[in-house]
This record gives C-alpha cells, structure tokens and sequence, in this order.
C-alpha cells in the first residue's frame, strides 16, 4: 500500500478482514497486528514502510506479497534505468536517484557504461538510504551492531584496490574487476565478464527465481535452469530472527560456475569439502549432534524438507561462504586464518560450528 | 445511404457532396479539398488591404476582428494563432480536424483520439510536446531548440513541418512539408494512409462508402522517421555507422526505422494484428505485423502533444504491464 491511509478505510478494512477470516478456507493464520497497530495505522514492519518493495496488500490473503515491487516484471518502470534517447530537456538526463547526469549514451540505453555501476546507484549506500537493499556500504561500520549485516555480505571488502580475494568482484568503476582469478574458482567462467547480472536478473519474471532474482542460468550456464527455493529476509536485516532462507537448489546454483567443488570423493574419503551434503550423510551423528539441534543463522544450512532437522539439513557453499563479499579472505564467514574456537554462546565457532576439532 | 457505385458514378460526374463528407471532399473525392492546392481560397486566411466594409475584417470562423494588418497579409499576427482559429476547439465544431481541445479530452466514446495528439498539453507543459508558438500555445519554455537537432524552438510554428498550401512542396499525408523545419536536403516523402479527422489512428466511419480504413489497418507506410530526423537527426541512424546512435555491436539510443526481429514482432502481436495505439510502419503494406514492419518514432510518440512528458503515448513513469507501453514489444520480466 503506498500513500496516506485513510483512518476509515483502515478501520473497515480490519472489519472486513475479520469477516473475510471467519469466512475465509485459505487456512491463513496470520494476525492483523502482526503488520498494523492496534488502531490501524500504517502498515509498518519494525518501523519499515513496506510499500518500498512490497506492491498489492492482499486482504482477502489470497496471494502473497509480491517481491521486489521494483524489480517486478509486473513492477518495471523500464525508464527508472534506461533512457531512450539519452536526452531530457536537450540535455543528457540523470539517472533517478543519481547525483549527476549520465556522460552520454550508453549500450542497452542505460543510463551508465558498466551494469554493476548503474545497479550502484540504489544499492550502494548507507543502509536505509535509498529504499533498496544494500550491497556496498561506505564503512565496515556498516556491517557492525548498530547495522545490521547485509546478508550476502558487503562489496565493500572488495571494492576498488581492497583485497579482491575477499568475494566476487563484479565490475565496473565502483568495484572492479578481480585482479586474482581470470576465471570463477572450480570453474571457466570469465572474471572479466562478471558483473551484477551475472547472477541476478534485474527485470525479474520468468528467467528469473523469485528469491533475490538469481538467474535460473547463472554465469555462462547453458544447462537446465537452477531453481532455488528461498524465504526472503527484511532488506536491512541479517538472517538472524528471520525464518531460515534456504529451502534448496543453492548449492547446486553456485555450482554454475564453481562446479569443480562439489563433491568430488575417491575411496570413500571426501577431496573437497562437502557441499549440497546433509549433515548426517553417511550415517555421521557427529557434525549433527556438534551443530545443534537449533538453527542457527551465523551458520546457514538448507533446510529441503522445509523444517529443521540436524541430520537432514544440509551444508552448502554459503554455510561456510557468503555471497558478495565479507572482511576474510575467500570470503569466508569468519577468520580462517585465526582458531575457530567457540563464539559467546557457547557454541563452536568458525569450522567448530559442525567439527568441533580440539 | 447511397450505393457506392452511384457515389462513385456522381463524382466522376462533379457533383459535389453537400453534408459532413463535402467538409473534406470535393468532386473525385479530393482530400482534403481546403487546403488542396487546386481548391484553395486565398481570402479565408489572407486579406488584401486588411479592410473591409471601412473596418478591419473579421477572418472567417474567427469571433472578432483582427488588430491590424500582419505579415504575408495574414489575418493574425502569429501563423498558429490563424491555424488554431479552425483547428482548435470542440471536435467537429469547425470542420476542420482539430489539433487543440478546449479541455484536453482526448478519448472516449464522443471524442475520439486525435491521432497526432493534443497541443492542450504542451501548451501547459512544454515537456509534453511540440509548442508551435503564438499566443494560444506559446513557444517551448525548456528547450531553445529541437532535441537531437538545431531547429530553433522560437522558429516552431504549425507551418514548419506543414503546408499550409499543399500541392507539390507538400507530401499528400496531412500536408506535411517536403522540407520541414530547416531542413535543405533532398524532398523528405511520406507516404501513409489517412485516417478520417476526429479519429483516432484506425477508427472511422467503416461503413461508410469508400471508408475501407479500420483501426486494425496500419495508417503509416514509410518515409516518417527520416521525416521526424529532419530535425531531430541525433536520435536517428545505424547503430553500425552512426556513433551517436550505436557502438557497432550495441545500441545506444532506441532503434529507429527498423525493422522489428521476429521475437519483437512476436511480443508485439502473435496474431500479427496491427495495434493502433502501438503504430509501426507497413513497409511492405501488407496490413498486418510482421518483421518486415518498421518502429519509427510514432510508435512511442504523438506528434503534436499527449498528456505525458517527451510527448510518449504512455506514462513512462509507470511500470509498463503486460503487453501495455515498453512492455508492447520488449515482454520483460
């Protein structure tokens, strides 16, 4: 819902919804004041406007938020990042949200020369800043308490001469290309050639997941499509409190163009970590009963049967990864250069999570 | 309603046609017959001596007289001001097709859309269109020339881009100058199927003799983009020769005068079913949509004014569903 609320209509409406409920076999359980005050108001999450990606308000439940709004295929306002003329006004037009007018025109009429650039405008910045989700924050602060992480981690660690071995590096004049590898790790797929929309489909709908518009042909993929399955995090939230996000397929996704890693084994014995594993393969009780029988979101697992189970929850790349960048080499979850160890609940840490060695 | 035959058999005769029809057409169905170079009358928009009966003279279908003599013996001193005194106003109250509303209807049942548009629009925000000046209109308050040209805003009046005149400086579509705003080169021609004034780009009177034009028919044939370039040239051109148009592999700006490909012409109709409100040209006239039709400017645009900016014939800051604005013929997402 976007724009002022009308009070009345708020108030109908929780009438409504009540009567709609009472009469309703959608099985929905969710109450109103999970997302509206008590007295109507705006519907707000955690003091979020959820109208900056969330479209239809559905009251009747009979469909789900769509998200992102914005990158929608249903949603696309094809002139928030193209410009047809590369002319507004006899000048050459600022892209929305940009602080300056593009410098001319430019492949595929966007409004900047390199894709992870213009992608930038909205989702680089300070956290909140923009009304997207952030990818690139201008502080390690960013990635402190008082910020929240960024679930995929933060281009930050990579971007211009940081170390580019710290996660990908997605091009352009922000970020860079990655001066290590000239092809994916465990794969052929051209670093010059990565940008943002290597991996997310910016114009959503079908060529794309649902989940953070992950292209179901990554890379240079030409195989059948990868579909994963996801629930999605608040933007501006880690996974910590969420619903576990990884349902499934996204082991085999980063293996697109990181093939190499999975799975290969000789005699029985593992030639690389396993990754697409339960975490009781093979009759293993041990890294179950080390990790718990709590999810824990610093140490993702996915979850294919749609409920946590320790032996049937699986490792999988971003277990031990995240996806854009973080402070570790190899972009790593944690410090491998340092013991694992036991973080402050308790729990193992780093590599001890699921080992516990020592 | 008379048989089309014994129509056919009265014009070959000179018999005129009296009622709506003789508006426009004159003997051999001629059209449009005020402006045909052979049917004009001079004193309908020139006065001699700007005297008339001692007084000065009131232009005809005007409401008062004019302020004193002008220019080329015009009965107003700015060339719009005297187009506008016939073609602008309430749809069918002069006869002649009207290009300014009172009010910026453009649609429904009792006013069809005016196919070129509507100055209503850029004559309150010059964003939304052509301002071809005068004091009706006005001149363009943002751009002090034409947009991927040099055409001076201020030189911008309705006689730019048509004659007012017709005959052989003008092409037969809607008067349109072979040689519009400043341009010097070669004869720009366009060649096109008219559509009856006070209708959109395919309605008309169907059943109507003689009226075989519907709004599945495409009006525009061929000749229009490089028309529109005469001074709006930037935006036109080969994205292989043309660097301010393509990088040889990529385009920069949006392809004009080009053919659809056939994953275009899918999106745009599986039927092949020409879309008035999406025009293309028919290069082929072939009166369906295929890849062998052209996007040209007035598939995106109108080419007076529309209630939108750039004068697009949608609302560009609006997602463009399914099949509706962009999404006519790029189905993204």
């Amino acid at each position: 819902m976007k724009g002022c609320i009308n009070h009345k209509r708020v108030w109908f409406g929780l009438i409504s919804v009540g009567l709609l409920l009472a009469v309703s076999n959608t099985g929905y359980t969710q109450e109103c004041t999970d997302c509206h005050g008590a007295h109507g108001g705006l519907f707000l999450y955690q003091g979020t406007d959820c109208s900056a990606c969330h479209s239809a308000h559905h009251h009747d439940f009979s469909g789900s938020f769509v998200i992102p709004s914005f990158h929608n295929a249903d949603g696309l306002i094809c002139n928030k990042c193209h410009t047809m003329h590369a002319s507004e006004d006899g000048e050459l037009p600022t892209m929305p949200g940009d602080a300056g007018p593009m410098l001319g025109p430019n492949p595929h009429l966007l409004y900047k020369a390199e894709v992870t650039d213009l992608c930038l405008v909205c989702h680089a910045g300070e956290l909140n800043s923009t009304g997207a989700p952030i990818v690139l924050a201008p502080d390690e602060a960013s990635m402190g308490t008082t910020h929240p992480l960024l679930p995929g981690g933060d281009f930050f660690y990579t971007q211009g001469a940081a170390e580019k071995s710290n996660g990908h590096d997605p091009g352009g004049t922000i970020i860079g290309v990655d001066n290590t590898f000239t092809n994916s790790p465990g794969g052929t797929f051209l670093s010059a050639n990565e940008t943002c929309i290597s991996c997310h489909d910016p114009h959503g709908g079908s060529p794309a997941n649902d989940y953070r518009l992950l292209k179901l042909k990554p890379g240079d993929w030409t195989g059948a499509d990868l579909i994963v399955v996801g629930v999605e995090g608040h933007p501006g939230t880690d996974e910590e409190g969420n619903p576990p996000g990884y349902g499934s397929g996204f082991a085999v996704w980063c293996g697109a163009c990181h093939g190499d890693f999975h799975n290969p084994t000789t005699g029985g014995s593992w030639l690389k970590h396993p990754t697409d594993t339960a975490l009781g393969f093979g009759g293993n009780i041990t890294v179950p009963a080390n990790y718990g029988a709590t999810y824990q979101w610093t140490h993702p697992v996915e979850w294919p049967g749609g409920t946590f189970d320790n032996l049937t929850a699986e490792v999988f790349c971003l277990s031990c990864h995240r996806a854009h960048a973080t402070a570790y080499s190899n972009s790593t979850r944690w410090d491998n250069t340092e013991p694992s160890g036991v973080d402050g609940d308790g729990d193992g840490a780093g590599c001890n999570k699921c080992h516990e060695k020592g | 309603m008379l048989p089309t035959g014994l129509l056919l058999l009265m014009s070959r005769m000179g018999v005129g046609f009296t009622g709506q029809c003789g508006i426009c057409h004159g003997p051999g169905f001629a059209m449009p017959t005020f402006h045909d170079a052979d049917h004009l009358i001079c004193n309908k928009c020139h006065t001699m001596h700007a005297s008339e009966d001692g007084v000065l003279p009131t232009m005809p279908g005007d409401s008062d007289p004019m302020a004193g003599p002008n220019p080329h013996l015009l009965y107003k001193a700015e060339v719009t001001d005297l187009c506008l005194v016939c073609h602008g106003g309430d749809l069918n109250s002069t006869g002649a097709p009207i290009v300014l509303t009172v009010d910026g209807t453009m649609g429904g049942v009792n006013y069809p859309r005016l196919p070129g548009g509507d100055f209503y629009y850029p004559k309150n925000d010059s964003h939304n269109g052509h301002s071809p000046g005068g004091t009706v209109i006005g001149s363009d308050s943002i751009l002090t020339q034409s947009p991927g040209g040099v055409f001076s805003s201020a030189d911008e009046i309705c006689t730019s881009c048509h004659d007012p005149h017709g005959g052989s400086p003008a092409n037969d579509y809607r008067l349109l100058k072979l040689k519009p705003g400043d341009w010097t080169g070669a004869d720009l021609e366009v060649t096109g199927l008219e559509a009856h004034p006070g209708s959109d780009e395919g309605s008309s009177g169907g059943s109507q003799p003689g009226h075989s034009i519907s709004n599945t028919i495409p009006g525009y044939y061929s000749g229009f983009s490089a028309w529109c370039g005469a001074c709006h040239g930037v935006f036109h051109g080969s994205e292989l020769t043309d660097p301010d148009v393509g990088n040889n592999t990529d385009w920069l700006r949006h392809p004009t005068d080009r053919i659809l490909d056939t994953e275009i012409a899918g999106n745009y109709s599986p039927t092949s079913t020409y879309d008035w409100e999406y025009p293309i040209e028919d290069v082929n006239s072939n009166e369906i949509v295929d890849s062998t039709d052209e996007v040209f400017c007035l598939s995106c645009h109108r080419a007076h004014g529309t209630p939108y900016s750039n004068s697009t014939r949608w609302y560009n800051d609006a997602p463009s569903g399914s099949g509706t604005g962009c999404s006519k013929c790029h189905a993204k997402g």
